[in-house]
């Protein structure tokens, strides 16, 4: 996976034979001060920017960036379009932590529930922050079933494969769902509606099978009762094959 | 700060709930009734009120255990008792406003039961079969008060346990908490007491309380349950068990996937804050303690404590060696006292009412109470907390209400992916740690899967093993590379392609995975196949030798190999 994104070319070696319009497109702000002007909370999102872009999130910290309420006005209002919200709220979680090692896995949760998975360049940015090697933060969300390195599809649908769910019909449930949406467990489907994966266990085993879509949960499944909950138009699945 | 002004305050506000002047109406709305569709009869009931004029409060509770019965409202009218109404739909939810607040007619046909004396058509709730056998110690909030109140809490006598603690020495409720015979109720069932003296005795500071709930069993559900119905009796447990040990500081381990537990939690926490029970110098006390909530990522191994306190530093959950115990060296090297949700929510009710009241029940070698999820293949779902010593059938054919449909009973699974498979033979086991231990299994978080004769074992040995290849965390070989090799026989006995020897080798993996794992992870792991080895060797020959599943449950087995979807 290779996803490349404003943040990550910040980070990428200032090289001196780059033309102007090169170092332009990678630092873009012409400090005209708009996006203070618009800034309802009275911050100044390009300094900000700059002090997250350097890594010094005390400073970020000192110049009120917890008080900043992802309104996007920001972004939305730059003459030169700057992804400043971008910036905004990555520095925003990583400036609630101490530089501590044990504010990793936290940091890693509430970016994905912002972001819906860890992007390269936020990996880098947590490394930068926490004086962790990339590739311990990379081993780290590795190992957790819960973080992605990849974006999932719009609807996460998880299939408990619990015992109760289990013996109440979870596998059959899988493979039906593997036919309706057209993909395996694990993949994401080709528009980046669907992705489907399992889960160990949601604690809801009275009601089993359960699958949860976006952590909604939702119980005593069937494939009647998924294709309604998941909106799947049509019987694409009835054709042979 | 808990002044008896607030006390009063709670109690006197409580009152006006429980023996009301306008209707009040509960509506379960833990994971599972929102799941069976709490919010789509909130939001009926709400605007029949508003359609009707009617003046009434409408509490969110937890959940009563009964899970069968979800949704469930209670509603209780001035000048009548509470009453609980089961599976209602958004229809039938508003006609209940019409009919009973309006009307007056309490449609015994919508009523499960009644708090108290039984009314014309509706039996005594706590007369129920699912009721009538359990003693609720731990769970005795749950479904009762609003898990987002700490007044409610209060109002039930919550914190005058603590209060009492406080008022005691730390010794003294070391050796109350010994003297109960409490054991941990994550699974292993290592005294409380004696974790807490070693940690209590071991000079080193800071020192840290942790409270595992990381409840990764499948099938288990009972700490997501405590935790959303009844955060404040965890907390209680562990600011005693913090005071009595020392800890100067707490964590919350939960898991990600119960994200409304994470949620009432830390609302719990702050409020706490707010009235001085957490913090420096609690009470006016010498005691200072804070907690934190930590989410877990999705990680089975991490209920194991060692793996719990790599995944607090930041590093991948890997179990480490065990000498030195957490109690000694744990959490950055520093004393540490890991206990589970369950163990710490009997806490205040031993302080209370004494070690010996708590010794009085359960068995010789296990006191006090079990709480178990009873799911699968049982008519009545739902957490039950029973006491230590009772019999498997009364659980399931009293308090569960047998196997429905008709079918056969099988079996019963406890304890998760490191428990086994009970049978038939074995229903008038009395549950205890021993005697489950000796049968091949053990008590586990909890959990209690009920199996019917259409439940073939191969598959579910099968699925244990799929479950533990893919948790195993990848450091020791026996565990990686052991349950792997399990998990590839069983699916290729559940496919048809079993050999004479398959069994044989299973029991020799087995005996060394259990011997030579780093962790409680691999030691168990295998426990599913030997238990239904031990039990229903004959399934695992009729898919050898006659390459036939019983049950009709293995796809390759049945219809002569043909898919049936």
């Amino acid at each position: 996976m290779n996803v490349i994104s404003p943040v990550l070319s910040f980070f990428k070696k200032r090289d001196d034979k780059k033309t102007d319009k090169e170092i332009v497109r990678e630092n873009p702000c012409i400090d005209c001060s708009i996006c203070l002007e618009v800034c309802d909370k009275g911050l100044w999102p390009s300094v900000l920017m700059a002090d997250i872009k350097a890594g010094q999130f005390e400073d970020a910290r000192k110049h009120g960036i917890d008080q900043c309420n992802d309104c996007g006005d920001c972004s939305a209002e730059c003459p030169m379009s700057i992804p400043l919200y971008k910036y905004l709220r990555v520095g925003k979680v990583l400036s609630q932590y101490n530089k501590d090692k044990s504010g990793l896995i936290p940091i890693l949760l509430e970016l994905q529930s912002n972001y819906g998975y860890l992007p390269e360049d936020m990996i880098s940015h947590i490394a930068r922050y926490l004086n962790l090697s990339v590739g311990h933060i990379r081993s780290v969300a590795s190992f957790y079933k819960s973080l992605r390195l990849t974006p999932p599809g719009r609807r996460h649908v998880c299939i408990c494969r619990g015992t109760a769910c289990h013996i109440s019909g979870a596998p059959k449930l899988t493979r039906e769902t593997e036919k309706l949406l057209g993909i395996k467990e694990g993949e994401t489907s080709a528009d980046n509606e669907y992705t489907l994966d399992t889960v160990a266990c949601v604690g809801c085993c009275a009601l089993a099978p359960v699958i949860t879509v976006n952590s909604e949960t939702y119980g005593k499944m069937d494939r009647e009762k998924i294709k309604k909950q998941l909106k799947i138009p049509g019987d694409k699945d009835e054709n042979p094959g | 700060m808990i002044t008896a002004d607030f006390r009063a305050m709670a109690e006197s506000d409580w009152q006006s709930i429980t023996d009301p002047s306008i209707p009040q109406i509960f509506i379960g709305m833990a994971t599972c009734g929102e799941a069976a569709g709490a919010l789509s009869i909130y939001k009926a009931m709400e605007s029949a009120l508003i359609k009707n004029r009617i003046k009434a409060r409408i509490h969110k509770t937890g959940c009563l255990g009964m899970c069968y019965c979800e949704p469930m409202v209670d509603i209780i009218k001035p000048g009548q008792p509470r009453i609980t109404y089961k599976n209602l739909t958004p229809e039938t939810a508003s006609e209940l406003i019409t009919d009973y607040l309006i009307n007056g007619n309490y449609r015994p046909d919508l009523a499960l039961g009644v708090w108290g004396k039984e009314l014309d058509g509706i039996p005594n709730l706590f007369g129920l079969d699912f009721m009538k056998f359990q003693q609720r110690t731990a769970l005795k909030n749950i479904g009762v008060i609003n898990p987002e109140d700490i007044s409610q809490y209060v109002a039930c006598g919550g914190y005058k346990a603590f209060e009492k603690a406080l008022g005691t020495s730390q010794q003294n409720i070391i050796d109350e908490v010994e003297k109960s015979g409490l054991r941990g109720l994550g699974g292993a069932g290592f005294p409380t007491g004696l974790k807490w003296k070693a940690c209590y005795k071991t000079q080193s500071f800071p020192k840290y309380m942790i409270c595992n709930a990381d409840e990764g069993d499948p099938g288990a559900y009972m700490d997501r349950s405590l935790l959303e119905s009844d955060p404040h009796s965890v907390l209680e447990g562990m600011l005693i068990a913090a005071y009595a040990i020392g800890c100067s500081r707490g964590y919350i381990y939960i898991r990600d996937e119960y994200p409304l537990a994470i949620k009432r939690m830390a609302i719990a926490i702050d409020q706490t804050r707010q009235y001085g029970l957490l913090g420096d110098n609690i009470l006016d006390s010498d005691f200072s303690f804070d907690i934190e909530i930590r989410e877990g990522a999705g990680a089975f191994v991490c209920g194991e404590e060692s793996a719990l306190l790599a995944s607090i530093e930041g590093n991948r959950g890997m179990p480490r060696h065990r000498p030195p115990y957490p109690a000694e060296s744990g959490l950055w090297g520093k004393p540490t006292d890991i206990n589970n949700v369950k163990t710490l929510a009997n806490i205040p009710a031993i302080i209370t009412n004494g070690a010996e009241w708590f010794a009085g029940r359960g068995t010789e070698s296990s006191k006090g109470t079990a709480i178990f999820a009873l799911t699968g293949k049982v008519a009545n779902r739902g957490l039950i907390e029973v006491p230590m010593g009772i019999t498997i059938r009364r659980i399931i054919y009293d308090i569960g209400g047998g196997v429905p449909d008709g079918k056969k009973f099988k079996a019963v699974q406890t304890g998760g992916p490191s428990g086994g498979c009970l049978p038939a033979e074995l229903l008038d086991l009395p549950i205890a740690f021993d005697s489950l231990a000796a049968a091949g299994s053990i008590m586990g978080s909890g959990g209690m899967v009920v199996l019917d004769e259409d439940t073939c074992m191969v598959d579910v040995a099968r699925f244990f093993l799929d479950f533990a290849q893919q948790e195993s965390c990848g450091q020791c070989i026996p565990c990686r590379l052991g349950t792997k090799q399990m998990f590839e026989i069983l699916d290729d006995i559940t496919k048809g392609n079993g050999k004479q020897t398959d069994v044989d080798v299973l029991l020799e993996l087995s005996d060394s995975i259990v011997r030579t794992s780093l962790c409680g992870l691999g030691r168990t792991a295998p426990n599913p196949v030997l238990t239904t080895i031990r039990y229903f060797r004959n399934e695992y020959d009729a898919h050898i030798n006659d390459k036939k599943c019983p049950a009709n449950v293995c796809q390759a087995l049945v219809n002569g190999g043909q898919v049936d979807e």
